[in-house]
């Protein structure tokens, strides 16, 4: 007997440590995914270069959409109808373990919870009048970013390291290619014909396994069509002089940069119209939306409160290497 | 530790590559210890005398007693004795003459938009072929190209052979026709410069340079009769910090700027604004000041932000803050066209009618996104001051 309560209570803390556990792992799943939200979004803002302005613009129209959504849908409204639908579920799962018809007042609980989800779904998703305010709004951020920036935003892809050209773009009397393809081919042309021809089928697989891992599965003709294309662009890498390929390699690159389908797909969008629509969506998706407000405030504050440094006293600084005194030559 | 025994394919897969490893790296180092040795004799021996010496002879120097000689292509004028080099490390003394060590030998060639010398009034949306050699007269703190411009030009690998001719040849047969000298310093590589532009102008092809202009007064002016554009970085306006930072000095550059200016070629002027060196919005009135009473207020002038490199990786990148007010500055003292680069999406990227303020030129970073000017002018029909038509250039 005493085992055997021993054993319950064992179990039971057992159980609860679990519960535990399984709790703080969910909370942290749930920060992880607020944290990339967080940082997708700042990503964007950091690459856009906002003005003081156009930030006080946006917050105007993020907070103007928010307070309605919030009157019209609140957390505790939320977090009760969610309890609502676990209590009716376990219901429902005792009557069907104990193999029993499903009674007439729990299908009336089932039908007024059905109501209810779907009037809690439309004041998430927002009524068809606040729809059309969350379009005015969107169209207001619209107005206020350029055309560049608009630029910036239809080709941006969330992400948490940005890449290159938005975070930091190749600069002014920088040298350097804009594909990291550039070098990889004048990595494969360096390698002697020895070495090339023996790894030859294996160089092309892993380019197509990239472009694969980079743009998804590839189907059987356009895969060999992509390690045909390859091939070709390889072996005229490797048969050109050096100042043609140094010419040339930027353009040869390009040829062997997987097709970016997400990019056709926005492309095709933008040319049948759909673009404007697209567009508001995205800046609905990335400025109007509850996250952004915390965000752009604190971008805000810091901009409004900018200062510059105290200028540096150039005399006190390990200063470069100079030539003052005539005698420049450098001993071999 | 995998315990798992290998299969037959794997065991021999394993085995072809071990062998191929142990036999071919031992291979690879001794022929790359060869190849260096040869190098570095050949060069003892160009420098000494004895062997085939730099293929191009310097032109701009003079011969004194003891073998010795002293260059004048920059302010420097270095005096070197036989086997001695430059302080640019690009010319040396081979037994009482001047050569140039990078004479064609670029490290680097490449197809570059022109916004990225930078130049937004000359030829806007125009690709160039860019080639730098290695080597520079200055030891900026800041320098983003260090690796190539802080070493001698036939130390860096690979070098590319390109004599003027081959150079323009292949410009032609890209389809394109402006050669741009960049990344590094074309005053340490004067003679192909001038070789090449010579060229280039007999095929009709256009030369445009980004320099620091620390260069003296015949030089610039030889180079003023082939090249058409020169794109000046002006690295900041006072003495100490020409010196403290750049290594070099600030009088010489402001010369050569009123030089290409007297020539008559198209001149754009970019500063790198560095946090707390050189962000002093009086300094940058001051030198707004400057330029619109030597140079003109339509002389294109260009805020770079500042991103930590080289000698100077302690400094964060210029706040946008600080490139905004700069650029108000420099537009309200009076300068027409004032841009802000190494930053983007940004208002200053942008090409704007100095009358009606109707955005000209549209540029996310480099890339031109639309172009509104037609014949030269704004559709109010303000002309814009640049040269926005490709034809071929007019010999001078």
């Amino acid at each position: 007997m005493f085992v055997t309560s021993l054993c319950v209570v064992v179990a039971l803390l057992a159980g609860s440590g679990d519960a535990v556990e399984r709790m703080t792992l969910d909370a942290c799943y749930q920060e992880i995914s607020e944290l990339r939200a967080d940082i997708n979004l700042l990503n964007l803002y950091n690459g856009l270069n906002l003005t003081t302005k156009q930030i006080e613009g946006i917050l105007k129209e993020a907070r103007r959409v928010n307070r309605k959504g919030e009157k019209i849908l609140s957390g505790g409204e939320e977090q009760e109808s969610t309890l609502r639908e676990r209590e009716l579920l376990e219901d429902l799962r005792t009557h069907l373990v104990k193999n029993k018809d499903v009674p007439s007042t729990l299908r009336a609980r089932y039908d007024n919870l059905q109501a209810q989800r779907h009037q809690t779904h439309l004041k998430r998703i927002g009524t068809v009048g606040d729809r059309k305010r969350t379009a005015e709004s969107a169209a207001t951020v619209e107005a206020l970013l350029t055309a560049a920036q608009l630029e910036v935003l239809r080709t941006y892809k969330p992400c948490l390291i940005p890449p290159r050209d938005l975070r930091d773009p190749v600069r002014v009397g920088q040298s350097g290619s804009d594909t990291h393809y550039a070098p990889l081919i004048e990595r494969i042309r360096s390698l002697p014909d020895f070495a090339y021809e023996a790894h030859r089928e294996k160089i092309i697989d892993g380019l197509v396994k990239a472009a694969e891992k980079h743009n998804g599965k590839m189907e059987v003709a356009a895969r060999s069509e992509y390690a045909e294309r390859v091939a070709e662009v390889l072996g005229t890498a490797r048969s050109m002089d050096e100042a043609d390929f140094q010419f040339n390699k930027q353009d040869l690159a390009r040829e062997i940069e997987p097709d970016d389908r997400i990019e056709a797909i926005k492309e095709q969008l933008a040319a049948s119209g759909i673009a404007r629509f697209e567009r508001q969506g995205q800046i609905a998706r990335f400025f109007l939306i509850p996250r952004a407000i915390p965000l752009l405030e604190k971008r805000l504050k810091m901009q409004k409160a900018f200062a510059r440094g105290d200028r540096v006293d150039l005399d006190g600084i390990e200063g470069a290497e100079n030539c003052r005194d005539g005698k420049c030559s450098i001993d071999e | 530790m995998n315990d798992r025994s290998l299969s037959r394919r794997e065991f021999f897969s394993r085995a072809a590559s071990a062998g191929f490893k142990t036999t071919s790296l031992p291979l690879a180092l001794k022929v790359l210890a060869d190849v260096n040795a040869a190098r570095a004799r050949a060069e003892r021996e160009a420098i000494s005398g004895k062997g085939r010496p730099f293929d191009r002879e310097v032109d701009l120097y003079r011969k004194l007693p003891d073998k010795r000689i002293q260059c004048f292509v920059c302010p420097l004028n270095c005096v070197l004795s036989p086997g001695e080099t430059c302080f640019c490390r690009s010319r040396t003394n081979v037994n009482g003459t001047l050569y140039s060590r990078g004479w064609a030998k670029p490290c680097i060639v490449s197809v570059d938009p022109i916004e990225k010398l930078p130049f937004n009034n000359f030829l806007p949306g125009e690709k160039v072929a860019s080639i730098a050699v290695g080597g520079c007269n200055l030891r900026c703190l800041y320098c983003q190209n260090w690796e190539q411009s802080q070493k001698k030009p036939d130390d860096l690998r690979p070098v590319i052979d390109l004599p003027p001719e081959r150079a323009v040849a292949s410009t032609q047969k890209k389809g394109l026709s402006t050669i741009a000298f960049t990344y590094t310093e074309p005053t340490a590589f004067h003679e192909y410069v001038i070789d090449i532009a010579a060229e280039a102008q007999r095929a009709g092809v256009r030369v445009v340079s980004g320099t620091a202009a620390f260069v003296n007064r015949r030089a610039i002016r030889e180079a003023c009769r082939v090249v058409d554009a020169f794109a000046v970085t002006l690295k900041g306006f006072d003495e100490t910090f020409y010196e403290k930072v750049c290594g070099a000095r600030l009088k010489p550059v402001l010369n050569a700027i009123e030089e290409i200016r007297s020539e008559g070629v198209w001149l754009e002027l970019t500063t790198l604004i560095v946090p707390t060196y050189n962000d002093d919005r009086a300094k940058v009135r001051q030198m707004a000041k400057w330029i619109r009473k030597n140079l003109g207020s339509k002389v294109p002038w260009h805020f770079a932000r500042f991103v930590p490199r080289y000698r100077l990786k302690n400094i964060p990148q210029t706040p946008v803050q600080t490139l905004d007010d700069v650029r108000d500055a420099a537009l309200d003292a009076g300068i027409e066209f004032v841009y802000t680069s190494n930053i983007a999406p940004h208002a200053g990227n942008h090409t704007y009618c100095p009358r009606c303020k109707a955005m000209l030129i549209e540029r996310v970073g480099f890339k031109t996104i639309d172009n509104r000017i037609e014949k030269g002018r704004c559709p109010c029909g303000h002309e814009i001051a640049g040269i926005f038509s490709s034809q071929p250039k007019k010999r001078r």
